[in-house]
């Protein structure tokens, strides 16, 4: 059985409104590691807060751990442990007196929860700030207690929803690898994400989301698979501003299957690079824009949304 | 049991995580109660041997001057008035008209008539009466016996002359006066025991009694009502939903987050009236049992309204501006900053409306009329009614938060 299972999941915020989740379903296997990947928006962090029984489904089914979300939401959330996308923390405390409030939420106590508080202080690399005021942190150091409550009382399942956005490389590698160690212990992780590099490194399954719906779910090489044997071409130009007008030039001349732009650079979805390349050049030529940079990718997550969407991720 | 515990505790390391907190929490509020009561202690303290100019100024006119009628003034001024001899009269003040035959009468034994001037309007009509009352027979008494003691010293030889009776007659007038303002023995009552002394009622508190209650009233209820404050906070900091997906009711939550705030305004409660009473010399009352039922009732009701009003507003300035508005301006409305008592019947009617106003009442009444548990039990039962109204709405709108 899986460890998730959501069934037509439904979220309408107004009666009549759009939805904000629109009739996804899927399974999340016991340690797997299973990314929702879609841009700002699309639906990711709605469909997490059903999941850990913040907001109600409009409609739909949601199971964790055998417990239906409105049937046994505190079996649910005993079963979960979540790691927000902004920093839910009381910057005021220390690092232990955080972990120790967090864990007696959690139904932690004494010496258990007490040498739960040190192995996360130690897994976390912040033994020696255990002391600290959490306000005196670096964005890093503050990511990694975020972390480690969400995995106070070591639930099967953490849900991270974001959990690189605006900080440094050094903190997000170290996250990623974080995610991936604690899966090859056994940990389910649901992760959310908007960078397509994250979710193509950690996942052994991706769902795409856009405006509420999951257009694609698979392994890596299932949805890249969707895309055929095209290739990506992505070029740069020197004028930023006339990425989209290249983008139009382009779309629909033969070879070239889709054409999206941002900040610069055209992105086309082409059967071959080889024969598309000139028609390219040329149009930017015709134009009167530089190309600077020209890259050619095989198909990857930025080819799979292209390809489902007609949209870059990041637009 | 253990997550409340968990969030009270939370609460106090949060709430003094900075020693700055304790400047608001009991510094500020002791400083409020002396100055407000050393500013209320003019218009409140008519028994208080308080500096002159917060006595009452009584003008006098004189016919003539002798040592009887300069007794009289002096005695005057030893009861609480301050006295200023005139010409004329001024118009709307206290004045006292005393008579030609004011000296000859009293040494007569006979009724003599002193002509009051009051101010219809004012509550300290009745006390400078009763002042010049006090101050008339202490002078007339010691008249009465300062001539018989001339009798008595003529009688035996002891003076001879006028000149001699008259010196005699002062020193004994001086002395009898002295002595009744500085007895040499006082009579000491005591009841049997088992009865209570019947506490001395009194209209209103007194300065301390009310800046002591008032500022009590007054800062608590910040504190209580920066439940709505604390709760936006949590609400924005994503605290509020992390807690929300820990495996703890709602209903949990919003009790530990309800039990925090009033443990801490319970606790600011505790230290405020321990201050009044050892640092202001204010006496609770004589029912302690009467001063917690008040206290932990308005304190329900005041933290009830605070989680309200959390769910309400939608971020921490608009809390802010809620909390420190509706604390002062319940507090000023509701007698917290001055008497109930000085304030017109009707204004006394709409005021009814805040849980404030019957903190004051009740703390009024236990501290000024020694009213015991039974007689500030409806006030505690209107306060209580608050505090499930502003609860149950709270909990009803926290239902649906966030959802």
């Amino acid at each position: 059985m899986a460890l998730v299972e959501v069934r037509n999941l439904v979220k309408q915020y107004t009666a009549g409104g759009p939805n904000a989740v629109d009739d996804v379903s899927f399974e999340i296997q016991a340690g797997e590691i299973f990314s929702l990947l879609g841009p700002n928006g699309a639906g990711k962090t709605t469909t997490i807060s059903m999941i850990s029984t913040l907001l109600r489904p409009t409609s739909g089914a949601i199971t964790v751990n055998g417990c239906d979300v409105l049937g046994d939401p505190m079996g649910v959330r005993r079963s979960i442990g979540v790691v927000p996308q902004d920093l839910a923390l009381y910057d005021e405390l220390s690092a232990r007196e955080n972990l120790r409030f967090w864990g007696e939420m959690r139904g932690l106590h004494g010496d258990g929860l007490k040498q739960e508080i040190d192995e996360k202080l130690r897994l976390m690399d912040l033994t020696n700030r255990a002391a600290d005021r959490v306000k005196t942190f670096s964005g890093g150091m503050k990511r990694r207690l975020n972390l480690a409550v969400g995995l106070l009382g070591n639930p099967p399942l953490v849900m991270l929803d974001e959990p690189t956005v605006a900080i440094d490389p050094q903190s997000r590698r170290y996250i990623l690898d974080w995610v991936k160690d604690m899966n090859t212990k056994g940990l389910t992780v649901l992760y959310t994400t908007h960078y397509m590099e994250e979710a193509q490194e950690l996942s052994h399954r991706i769902g795409i989301i856009d405006q509420g719906k999951l257009i694609a779910i698979g392994a890596l090489e299932e949805l890249t698979r969707l895309v055929g044997e095209h290739e990506t071409l992505i070029l740069t130009l020197y004028q930023e501003s006339g990425g989209t007008q290249l983008a139009e030039a382009v779309a629909g001349l033969e070879g070239i299957l889709q054409a999206s732009a941002h900040d610069g650079e055209v992105v086309l979805n082409v059967a071959s690079a080889e024969t598309a390349l000139p028609t390219a050049l040329g149009q930017a030529s015709l134009l009167g824009l530089s190309v600077r940079t020209i890259e050619i990718r095989e198909p990857n997550l930025e080819t799979v949304f292209l390809h489902l969407t007609g949209r870059a991720l990041r637009d | 049991m253990r997550r409340l515990f968990a969030m009270i505790r939370n609460e106090f390391l949060r709430e003094f995580a900075y020693p700055l907190s304790l400047i608001f929490f009991i510094l500020l509020p002791v400083l409020f109660t002396a100055a407000v009561g050393t500013g209320l202690s003019g218009m409140m303290n008519p028994d208080e041997s308080d500096p002159e100019e917060f006595r009452t100024r009584l003008y006098v006119l004189q016919a003539d001057s002798d040592p009887l009628v300069d007794a009289f003034l002096e005695t005057l001024e030893t009861v609480n008035l301050v006295t200023e001899v005139v010409e004329t009269l001024p118009e709307d003040t206290f004045g006292l008209e005393i008579p030609t035959d004011f000296s000859e009468r009293l040494l007569a034994g006979s009724a003599v008539t002193v002509t009051l001037h009051t101010l219809p309007n004012s509550t300290a009509s009745q006390a400078v009466e009763q002042y010049v009352r006090a101050a008339q027979g202490r002078v007339g008494g010691a008249a009465l016996i300062a001539k018989l003691g001339v009798e008595q010293a003529r009688a035996t030889g002891a003076v001879n002359t006028e000149a001699e009776e008259a010196d005699f007659f002062n020193h004994v007038l001086e002395k009898t006066l002295e002595d009744a303002r500085n007895p040499a023995a006082v009579a000491e009552v005591r009841w049997p025991e088992g009865v209570d002394a019947p506490q001395v009622e009194r209209d209103m508190a007194t300065s301390n009694e009310q800046a002591s209650a008032g500022q009590l009233v007054t800062w608590v209820q910040i504190t209580l009502l920066g439940a709505a404050e604390v709760l936006v906070n949590e609400k924005q900091g994503g605290t509020l939903k992390r807690m929300l997906v820990c495996p703890t009711a709602r209903g949990a939550i919003l009790t530990g987050k309800l039990l925090a705030r009033l443990a801490l305004g319970l606790f600011q409660m505790a230290l405020l009236l321990a201050g009044g009473a050892l640092i202001f010399g204010v006496q609770w009352g004589k029912d302690p049992v009467a001063v917690a039922v008040i206290s932990l009732a308005f304190a329900l009701a005041t933290v009830g309204l605070g989680m309200f009003i959390a769910t309400i507003v939608r971020t921490p300035g608009q809390a802010n501006s809620v909390v420190v508005g509706l604390s002062m301006g319940m507090a000023a409305l509701g007698g917290a900053w001055y008497p109930l008592e000085i304030t017109p019947a009707f204004y006394q009617q709409v005021v009814k409306i805040l849980p404030s106003s019957w903190a004051m009442r009740a703390y009024t009444d236990l501290l000024a009329r020694g009213a015991t548990l039974v007689d500030v039990l409806p006030h505690a039962g209107i306060l209580l009614g608050f505090a499930v109204l502003f609860t149950t709405l709270g909990i009803l709108r926290f239902r649906s938060y966030g959802r």
